[in-house]
């Protein structure tokens, strides 16, 4: 075997290797220990490593002169990474050995990045642990979340608990059957400073292959579609050995857990899977005493920013800390460097402030500093220059300020420093959030006082959907209009609502109504929060996620510390509960976590469904409405047979008008709920499955699968019965039984039939066109394809004879059809004419989404 | 060192292990995730080999991970938990497929995968997953079909064969079947009864009707009363039949196709009654009247009105089974006197 001892330098960078990310490895060996896995490299899996050969220079500098690096500009940010044991080297070859002596009291980072659109509004959750290093991470990537490490340097031996953290930890993965895990070794090394690492995180087979380049680092993604890769950018931050855990859970595919294990303290981050987008929900880490030290926190989605400090400004920091003689004189300067940055962030000066004049401030005085650097606390003592004044202004509930404009632009600065890096900054990145913020403010009165929106900041990289919500607006004023002299109070507030949303003057009067509104919303949500038994005093107000992450730290810290993992946690607990009790709601889709404020509760959505069911207005009103129930419904988690009933409503609406995208999603939705086995009325419902499958997905695998799902009893109901026939006559082509099914058809499936109508019609008529000689009566035709009421028995309603006997004479007209007038006058279909000239005319109004009734225009004048 | 050189077998090995022994102890779950691994692990491997050796091995290790992915998909779905092992098998054979399915001497192997990956997209009922596997084998000019082991040809025109059965591609479904039929060992009797499965109505709806001793022969008299319906002309024969066996017509998917011959039946009546016209009259046997035909449905208990007939004959005559017209004012269907019912001969129906 080799041995690990420091002078096989080079043995060691091996481990820098992408490759060193142990597949195989298995929770058996931690326990083992196991030698020899140490040469698992796993060599095909190593495409991004480009530059394994840079790493060498730096680790043997690192190695023999410890302290050369120390002053080198921005390096300088990460002391404590230039300072490894050589111990921990040998400690590679087995995964107990790997968490190094350790130190719960002095530590570096860890650096996880999070959402940049998302964290400048989190309470900040750095640990206290060491004041000087957090607080130098702090001021350089705010948006970190930091985990404790061990300085390497100060050996005191608490090996065991380090190693009892680890075996808990592997406990309760294997404890859980469904759990899949894979550990990961990772030896991370800062690398050039400033710079930022592509990890490349390729999910294969439900698993994670975690390679990176150049440096490090640890992360996430599990998708179980093997070509679809995560990409995530990291900086290289600690000098260390990380151990990455994925727990991919089985039950829930898009949701994984990632756990690092930094030597001495462990850090999880609870991820979750949407669409393309991962969400970071949670994360806290435990230090080496095993103690919750830092936050927990709901973060938004992982889109990169790149790294926004001015140039300038960097250069300010560089003189600055060229200045400090010492470890520790740096190590105040940072601190004092970030209270500058923070405040110039705050007041929006950031970028408007000329960084090369700018005067550096005076040295400060150590002893203060370093400290209270020492011991952990709990989240509640974040630091609170953390958050910026700009943040305040983001909840929806306050009057507008006048100086909005500058807000805005200082706070998605300050999104964009919270993620920075030093070294990205470059001018384009800032006219981006420049022109955002000013987006912002076109649409801002249109998102202002959407119900649902409770993060207006989220909103700065929508720009296309506040522009669209306005265009429905325009509608919805002039629809307004009419409705003005309703008496009801609820109609007055939407109506409110809706001029709020298209007024983009900001009149007095208009910023009168929305101070009214803040304030009544304000009230009760000030209730709602002093009932929260969660809430820190720290966390902003209005800010949910903080809120339900804290509750969650909180809730961790009652239980006796880390004994729990996070997988444990009930997540479903965190689900909201609504206070809402508007009956009306417009639906918004919501992109980030709901706020109970705007939630309904079940009672209230009781009411307004049956105020929809009610109403007279249109399907576009109803539709939204309904889709706004169901919003709050799935928010909360209710599912039960008010929401088979929602679903089902609202799949009737949509059945009614034709809109079969809104219909397909309700029946999807319907299809899960039956088989959870919640009453409704499942017959009708598979009967209209059966016809939409038969008339408009025309899939014949499709078919047989919704047949065959068919129970015996299934097969007795009416309404399947008929949507049976339905397809037996349609895949014959028999088009008298179709328009006597049509006829006869139960609840709405003559509505869907409908649709397949026309089509019905043309292959009938091209069918008689070529078999029947010489002629065929349009009264026949008309008869048979299903024209109004043509009874040849009733002949007192003559009336209604001409009339279906026009519409057809339209119709065949429509579609090519020659017609002349027999020997006794009546009107008769030339067939051998007719074979072609029957064409299918392109539908004049054709309107996206099939239903020309639908059209906006037309729903106005309906309206009205 | 020798630990080294072999090093990169302890990720094969180990999982493999723990898949046996999970195996042995019925924990299958944990079984296959094991074997998945060592699967990845070996593929890692293999991917690095320049030549096909270890082939063989692949297969084995293709077959198995489906093979123990059902059984614990199974028992996933027994405690209540989401199947979702075969599709991770899924994944996991189109990443092999992706090793074997370039140039070289591994192609070879490539066909076998993806029969694996047929069965295990059959079985989930994601078939549309077929289509870039097939695109990759089927357009792949520097690598001749015909090359392929006869075995793994078989079943992938046993497969590409049913997609097209349900795509209603007869004569593209009658290709391939036969092609299975013909190429499939003649000892391996329920490899051919499930090719016959198929090819049977594919046949059928392009006018062809199998021997009696055949169905007997492979014990596939599911079929037989369905035989007799098109011989015999009898509606009521046909929707017994298929009502009969519904259930396991529907399941493997030919129902529809099933169903579709219908027409023929009412062809081989119309047929019926033009021939016993023509022995009591030849001069009018050509002329059929709807009320004739209405007479016979009647008796074959088959309750239809004259419009009904009507329309049936329209679809005849429009669909090529009939040769002639329908009057519609005198309600009668003249027939061509020149072969007034012409044969498919292997046409579909309708063209």
């Amino acid at each position: 075997m080799k041995d690990w001892a420091p002078r096989k330098v080079p043995n060691s960078v091996m481990n820098l290797h992408p490759g060193a990310a142990f597949s195989g490895v298995h929770d058996c060996y931690w326990k083992n220990g196991a030698p020899g896995f140490r040469n698992n490299h796993l060599g095909p899996l190593q495409p991004n490593d480009q530059k394994p050969l840079d790493m060498n220079p730096t680790y043997e500098s690192y190695q023999n002169q410890p302290k050369s690096a120390l002053p080198q500009g921005p390096n300088t940010l990460y002391p404590a990474t230039h300072t490894a044991p050589p111990s921990y080297q040998s400690s590679l070859q087995t995964v107990p050995h790997i968490v190094p002596p350790l130190d719960s009291q002095r530590v570096s980072k860890l650096q996880i990045p999070t959402n940049p659109r998302i964290a400048p509004s989190l309470p900040l959750g750095l640990p206290k642990t060491d004041r000087d290093n957090s607080a130098t991470s702090a001021a350089t990537k705010p948006a970190y979340i930091s985990v404790s490490l061990p300085k390497p340097n100060d050996k005191v031996s608490s090996h065991d608990a380090a190693d009892s953290i680890l075996k808990m930890h592997l406990n309760s993965h294997v404890d859980r059957g469904g759990m899949d895990a894979i550990t990961y070794t990772l030896l991370a090394r800062d690398g050039a400073v400033g710079e930022w690492v592509e990890v490349r995180l390729g999910a294969r087979n439900g698993y994670c292959f975690l390679t990176s380049r150049r440096n490090i680092a640890v992360m996430c993604s599990t998708t179980f579609i093997p070509s679809r890769f995560e990409w995530t950018k990291f900086r290289s931050s600690i000098c260390g050995e990380v151990m990455v855990t994925l727990l991919a859970s089985a039950w829930e595919p898009n949701r994984f857990l990632v756990v690092i294990i930094v030597p001495g303290s462990l850090s999880y981050i609870f991820h979750e899977r949407r669409r393309k987008q991962i969400r970071t929900a949670c994360a806290l880490c435990v230090d080496g005493a095993a103690n919750v030290s830092t936050g927990a926190r709901l973060l938004g989605t992982q889109k990169v920013l790149p790294g926004m400090f001015p140039k300038s400004l960097r250069g300010y920091v560089e003189r600055a800390l060229a200045r400090c003689k010492d470890d520790t004189q740096m190590v105040a300067c940072q601190v004092a460097l970030k209270e500058v940055i923070t405040r110039a962030t705050a007041d929006g000066t950031l970028y408007t402030r000329d960084w090369d004049t700018e005067p550096l401030f005076p040295l400060p005085n150590l002893d203060g500093v370093h400290k209270d650097s020492v011991f952990s606390t709990p989240i509640s003592s974040l630091p609170k220059n953390k958050r910026s004044p700009s943040r305040r202004s983001k909840s929806r509930w306050e009057p507008v300020p006048e100086e909005k404009p500058v807000d805005k632009t200082a706070s998605v600065s300050q999104a964009a420093v919270n993620y920075g890096s030093w070294t990205h900054f470059n001018e384009r990145d800032k006219q981006f959030s420049v022109r955002k913020s000013e987006n912002k403010e076109d649409n801002f009165s249109s998102v202002k006082f959407s119900f649902s929106d409770q993060k207006t900041a989220n909103k700065n990289a929508q720009s296309p959907r506040p522009a669209k919500r306005q265009c429905l607006g325009d509608v919805l004023n002039s629809m307004d209009n009419v409705e003005a002299s309703s008496d009801s109070d609820k109609e007055q507030n939407l109506t409110a609502y809706y001029s709020a949303a298209i007024a983009l003057g900001d009149s007095p009067e208009e910023r009168k109504k929305r101070e009214n509104r803040s304030k009544r919303f304000e009230k009760v949500r000030g209730n709602r929060a002093d009932n929260n038994l969660f809430r820190p005093k720290n966390v902003g107000a209005g800010n949910l996620y903080a809120r339900r992450a804290s509750a969650l730290v909180l809730s961790k810290n009652f239980e006796d510390s880390s004994s729990r993992a996070v997988e444990d946690i009930d997540w479903d607990a965190l689900t909201v509960k609504g206070t809402c009790q508007e009956i009306e709601k417009r639906y918004l889709r919501l992109t980030s976590a709901p706020d109970p404020s705007t939630v309904r509760p079940e009672e209230v959505l009781e009411k307004a469904l049956g105020m929809v069911q009610n109403s007279e207005k249109n399907y576009l009103y109803k539709c939204d409405q309904l889709k706004s129930i169901r919003q709050d419904l799935t928010v909360q988690h209710i599912r039960n047979e008010l929401t088979v009933e929602v679903y089902e409503t609202h799949a009737r609406f949509a059945i009614e008008v034709g809109d079969l995208a809104e219909y397909n999603q309700c029946q999807s939705q319907l299809k899960t709920l039956y088989a959870e086995g919640i009453k409704g009325c499942h017959m009708e419902f598979s009967a209209y499955n059966l016809l939409c499958v038969i008339l408009h997905s025309n899939n014949n695998r499709d078919l047989l699968s919704a047949m065959s799902r068919l129970s015996v009893g299934a097969r007795q109901d009416e309404a399947v019965k008929h949507a049976l026939a339905v397809r037996a006559a349609v895949t014959s082509g028999n088009y008298v039984l179709f328009f006597r099914l049509y006829k006869t058809a139960p609840n709405l499936n003559t509505c869907l039939m409908d649709l397949y109508v026309e089509k019905m019609r043309y292959a009938a008529v091209r069918c008689m066109s070529r078999s029947c000689r010489p002629t065929v009566p349009v009264s026949y035709i008309a008869q048979v394809l299903g024209f109004p009421t043509v009874m040849p028995t009733v002949d007192a309603s003559g009336e209604k004879d001409t009339d279906g006997l026009e519409e057809c004479v339209e119709w065949l007209k429509a579609h090519g059809g020659c017609l002349t007038a027999d020997n006794s006058g009546e009107m008769v279909l030339d067939t051998k004419a007719c074979m072609s000239s029957l064409y299918m005319p392109e539908p004049e109004d054709a309107v996206a989404h099939g239903d020309a009734s639908l059209a906006v225009n037309d729903f106005l004048t309906k309206h009205s | 060192m020798q630990s080294e050189k072999y090093s990169q077998y302890v990720d094969i090995m180990v999982p493999l292990f723990r898949a046996l022994q999970n195996y042995r102890l019925g924990n299958l779950v944990d079984s296959y995730q094991a074997f998945e691994k060592s699967a990845n692990a070996f593929i890692q491997e293999f991917r690095n080999w320049d030549s096909a050796w270890a082939l063989d091995a692949l297969h084995v290790v293709a077959y198995e991970i489906r093979v123990l992915a059902e059984r614990a998909d199974r028992e996933l779905g027994a405690i209540g938990k989401n199947p979702e092992k075969l599709k991770g098998a899924g994944s996991f054979l189109m990443k092999v497929f992706g090793v074997l399915a370039g140039k070289g001497p591994k192609r070879v192997g490539a066909l076998y995968v993806t029969c694996q990956l047929f069965k295990i997209y059959f079985k989930l009922g994601t078939v549309h997953l077929c289509r870039s596997v097939i695109r990759s084998i089927e357009t792949a000019r520097i690598f001749d079909f015909e090359e392929f082991p006869i075995r793994d040809k078989v079943t992938y025109m046993y497969y590409t064969g049913r997609l097209e059965v349900f795509n209603e591609n007869f004569p593209a479904a009658d290709h391939k079947l036969s092609y299975a039929l013909t190429h499939c060992n003649s000892r391996s009797e329920a490899n051919i009864r499930m090719i016959l499965k198929y090819l049977i109505p594919v046949k059928l709806s392009i006018g062809m009707i199998p021997k009696n001793s055949l169905l007997e022969k492979y014990n596939l008299t599911e079929y037989s009363n369905i035989v007799l319906a098109l011989k015999r002309g009898d509606l009521r024969l046909l929707r017994h039949a298929l009502r009969e066996h519904e259930d396991r017509f529907l399941r493997s998917g030919v129902y529809l196709v099933l169903e579709k011959l219908e027409l023929q039946v009412y062809q081989r009546l119309v047929k019926k009654i033009y021939i016993i016209q023509k022995q009591k009259d030849p001069n009018k046997a050509h002329q059929i009247k709807l009320e004739v035909i209405v007479k016979a449905l009647k008796w074959l208990e088959m309750d239809m009105d004259v419009d009904e007939v009507e329309c049936i004959m329209s679809i005849l005559i429009y669909k090529n089974l009939v040769k002639g017209y329908f009057a519609h004012k005198s309600k009668v269907a003249v027939l061509s006197k020149q072969d007034p019912f012409p044969k498919l001969n292997g046409k579909p129906v309708g063209s």
